[in-house]
């Protein structure tokens, strides 16, 4: 269709980008970059911050120890709950993506409804059952098993196993959708050819699954590291995360460190990014997924 | 082998869906404490929840910055959406990765991103500071829908309608729009529902003033855990949800929804 | 530069007037210039690539020309959009908007012209009944065959009475009994409303069986535009001797001249043709298989050959008689009579006669 006659491509169009634009640049943007260059001066206490231009803040997050801990803490977090979405998430979309379109829609339509609730609905879901008179105590105590509660709650663990669940459906809608597209017919090549399920399973339908696999771990690994919410509360008050400094220094109106620590977070997001499609390779696979 | 699949995919199920079961069920406890399963069933709590003030507030306030904040998303998105449809190119490709970028960005960067730049402006009221925030986390969601609703009209039909003496515009409002607007309203929906249950920028954007129902929960569990009006409160949230879906299932469909997610 | 022959017409609706349209690299048309004679089926006839599609969005105005000008009766229409133009389309794949019901969809176009609604009812019942699918009026796109989406597409064409009607293919979808059938009720409802069509199409037969006039594309260029019998008798090139219909192509040298004839020695052996020729000249012959005649051998006449037959194709209604002549391939089709083909069997040797006005010179060099 000729440029000048097709609204989309005439400048009646390109009127229409302005207002979205605009937006995005204003308010997510110049954020940003306000938001970066903050993280760069020193710090002040009446001002937002200091008018001296310093790297110290990222230095400090670099060589103190206890930045050190948390770090590690945070993307040991992250390791677990990827580990844990993988399997049981892979697991759960091997058994969906063979099903008939209507019931693998409404099962899928089940995992994806529970993502649409907020995150501290789901929190208090596990505090009702692992906290001091929740759901594994009470029943623990009432049959007789344990006299005094356990305290499940407040730990490396209970954060982990907590944010998995929060987590999962999105690794098992990312890995479904891709096994669907798989054509069944690379399975039966590779079987024609003496391969046994398990090496069908390891050579041809894992590296054609990689793409999934790879947007899956991505989104789950950044949800992990601004799951504020879930962390806090799951994890209690000495279970801290690098997210978890951030809203402290926040609350302290230390704002240049707060926003050093916010884009170490999001450099940690980006490095986890590069590791995942380094491994995975998932552009080996071509238009599928 | 099968058996083990089966077993963790069961678990799965469980383990995302047990949760959010529990929370409903014990919305509707007649007793003082939680107990599980609840002895009685009751509404009591739900009563409580519309009589605390804070509560009450909290949850109209959630419901009006996610239809400002929705019905924002919807119109620019779809904007957006229709101005880089067909094209190509470097700019568009950029244009894209900004527009859908703040789906894969850590929400806490932003939110205390735009609290600083609230504050280096010169301050911002509170309920548009928030609705800014929550019409950026959902235009991208209108993006995906509409261009997906976009990629299934024929691009001969809008030449027919030129065929046909219509200009741009009513080709845009008598063909395509019809053709689209499931996929603007179901975008509509998911700013919508993104809003409402959005809490990481809410954090940092909400106030004394104005607190929205996820960060009101949020602070009854951390300072006054225990009772049982954060059930009542959190099915209040889930039930409004349901309530959206619902309505937008029965306009479009829910086959629709779920493809364009 | 095409050349052409004009088709002199009392108006005429469309003129292309030296039209380039280029794609990148691609020069999808090359100074073209054509007249399309008011009250005419015309074809654009070529194989896939030639430009002729290109031509049909020029009329319309999907496509602005590079160089050149379009003329719309008189008007000139390279600055106007083409929802302003005087103009309607029928889409190869019908193109009807999926959410109006066939009533609406043949409205569109009236209602976009603010044709008031009373008025657009009696429009739209006409059109309906034209292409015979009164009572369809209240169905939507979905619920109909191929052939009768078809025939709405061009109802909601023809009831905007526009100069020009341009079809892209049409009946590429349809298969073929219902495509001759369409052909029939095309050519009848063009005559019916004497409406201008311009039609684009990659099937000769479609061309010939329908058209008034066809101008016959190749890269860009109009190789030959004439009435569907001149073309198919003096096809121009060898392409259009091959394209349209078969062609046995002879290469031969002139080796004598008469009055209006020359003589000319083949491969194969001596012929007469049409048309005095320099001695020495070399040319290039054509000849439709139908028009060679098959005789007993031995008969020695200036313009008869003598040659072998290879091969005979039974086809009920003709046979297919291959035959070699001096190393040149030949292919004669002959009519199913009494004295058949079945008289040369392969391997008999056989008399061919090659009629002077059934020889047409190409103009393409030798």
């Amino acid at each position: 269709m000729s440029r000048r006659f097709q609204l989309t491509r005439s400048s009646a169009g390109l009127a229409l980008l302005a207002p979205p634009l605009v937006l995005f640049l204003l308010f997510f943007v110049a954020p940003l970059l306000s938001l970066f260059w903050a993280s760069l001066h020193t710090a002040s206490d009446n001002e937002l911050y200091g008018p001296t231009l310093t790297t110290a803040h990222y230095a400090t997050i670099v060589t103190d120890p206890f930045y050190h801990t948390i770090i590690l803490r945070t993307l040991g977090t992250g390791a677990v709950i990827l580990l844990l979405c993988l399997v049981l998430g892979y697991a759960t979309a091997y058994v969906l993506a063979p099903l008939p379109p209507r019931r693998r829609l409404l099962l899928l339509a089940l995992l994806v409804l529970p993502l649409m609730v907020s995150n501290v609905v789901r929190a208090y879901g596990w505090i009702a059952i692992l906290g001091r008179q929740g759901l594994v105590n009470s029943l623990l105590r009432n049959t007789g098993v344990i006299e005094r509660p356990l305290v499940l709650l407040n730990s490396f663990e209970a954060v982990s196993f907590g944010l998995m669940t929060i987590l999962l459906p999105y690794m098992v809608i990312s890995v479904t959708n891709t096994l669907m597209a798989i054509d069944a017919q690379y399975k039966e090549a590779a079987q024609s050819l003496r391969a046994s399920p398990v090496r069908t399973f390891v050579h041809v339908t894992w590296p054609l699954s990689s793409p999934g696999v790879a947007s899956g771990m991505l989104l789950v690994f950044l949800l992990t590291l601004s799951a504020y919410v879930t962390i806090t509360l799951l994890g209690g008050p000495r279970m801290k995360l690098l997210v978890s400094l951030v809203f402290d220094q926040v609350g302290a109106f230390r704002w240049p460190f707060a926003a050093a620590l916010a884009f170490v977070l999001l450099g940690l997001a980006l490095a986890a990014g590069g590791l995942i499609l380094a491994i995975l390779r998932p552009q080996r696979v071509q238009g599928k997924g | 082998m099968r058996a083990m699949l089966l077993l963790l995919a069961g678990l799965t199920y469980l383990l995302v869906l047990g949760p959010i079961l529990i929370v409903l069920i014990t919305a509707f406890s007649a007793s003082e404490f939680f107990a599980f399963p609840p002895q009685g069933f009751s509404l009591r709590w739900f009563v409580t929840f519309f009589a605390t003030d804070s509560m009450r507030t909290a949850f109209l306030r959630s419901v009006q910055i996610a239809l400002v904040s929705a019905a924002a998303a919807t119109i620019l998105g779809t904007m957006a959406s229709l101005s880089v449809e067909r094209r190509k190119g470097l700019a568009v490709a950029l244009l894209q990765a900004l527009f859908l970028a703040p789906l894969i960005f850590p929400a806490i960067v932003l939110g205390l991103s735009l609290l600083l730049f609230y504050k280096l402006i010169g301050g911002m009221p509170d309920f548009f500071g928030l609705a800014i925030a929550h019409t950026i986390l959902g235009t991208p969601f209108v993006i995906r829908s509409v261009s997906a609703s976009l990629l299934t009209v024929d691009p001969v039909l809008e030449e027919a309608s030129q065929s046909l003496r219509a200009g741009p515009w009513r080709t845009f409002a008598l063909i395509l729009m019809p053709l689209i607007w499931p996929g603007i309203l179901s975008g509509a929906m998911f700013a919508f529902i993104v809003s409402f249950g959005e809490l990481n920028t809410a954090l940092f954007l909400t106030g004394p003033g104005v607190t929205t129902l996820p960060i009101e929960i949020f602070s009854y569990l951390q300072f006054q855990g225990g009772q049982l009006v954060i059930a009542a409160a959190s099915a209040v949230q889930v039930g409004m949800i349901a309530l959206i879906v619902l309505l937008v299932e029965r306009m479009i469909g829910l086959t629709r929804v779920i493809r364009s997610r | 530069m095409s050349e052409f022959v004009t088709v002199t017409p009392s108006a005429v609706d469309v003129r292309f007037a030296r039209v380039t349209k280029r794609y990148g690299d691609t020069t999808a048309v090359k100074n073209v210039t054509l007249d399309i004679p008011r009250g005419s089926f015309f074809s654009l006839l070529g194989p896939s690539g030639c430009g002729k599609t290109t031509m049909l969005r020029l009329i319309a105005g999907f496509e602005l020309p590079d160089e050149g000008d379009v003329f719309i009766r008189q008007a000139h229409v390279n600055d106007i959009p083409p929802y302003r133009r005087d103009f309607a389309m029928v889409f190869q794949n019908f193109a009807l908007f999926p959410h109006l019901t066939v009533a609406d969809n043949v409205a569109f176009g009236l209602r976009m012209s603010g044709v008031a609604r009373a008025e657009r009812a009696a429009a739209v019942a006409n059109a309906l009944a034209l292409v015979k699918l009164n009572g369809f009026a209240d169905r939507f796109p979905k619920q109909l065959s191929g052939g009768q989406q078809q025939r709405v597409a061009i109802a909601r064409a023809i009831v905007m009475k526009p100069a020009v009607l341009l079809l892209d293919e049409p009946l590429g979808a349809l298969d073929k009994n219902l495509r001759e059938a369409m052909q029939v009720e095309l050519r009848s409802l063009q005559r019916q409303l004497d409406l201008t069509m311009v039609f684009v199409t990659h099937d000769q037969e479609e061309a010939l069986t329908m058209s008034d006039a066809i101008a016959v594309m190749r890269n860009g260029v109009i190789e030959q535009l004439g009435a569907p019998r001149e073309i198919y008798e003096n096809p121009a090139t060898e392409f259009i001797a091959t394209f349209l219909g078969a062609s046995n192509l002879i290469e031969a040298t002139v080796t004598g001249t008469g009055t209006g004839t020359s003589l000319v020695t083949a491969e194969c052996g001596n012929m007469i043709v049409n048309g005095q020729h320099p001695v020495g000249a070399k040319l290039k012959l054509a000849i439709r298989p139908e028009r060679l005649l098959l005789t007993q051998a031995g008969a020695a006449e200036p313009g008869m050959i003598e040659a072998l037959v290879r091969d005979v194709v039974y086809r009920g209604m003709t046979a297919q008689v291959y035959l070699d002549c001096g190393g040149q391939p030949l292919l004669a089709f002959v009519q199913n009579t009494a004295s058949s083909a079945l008289d040369w069997p392969p391997g008999s040797r056989v008399g061919v006669r090659m009629p002077a006005e059934s020889l047409v010179l190409l103009r393409d060099k030798p």
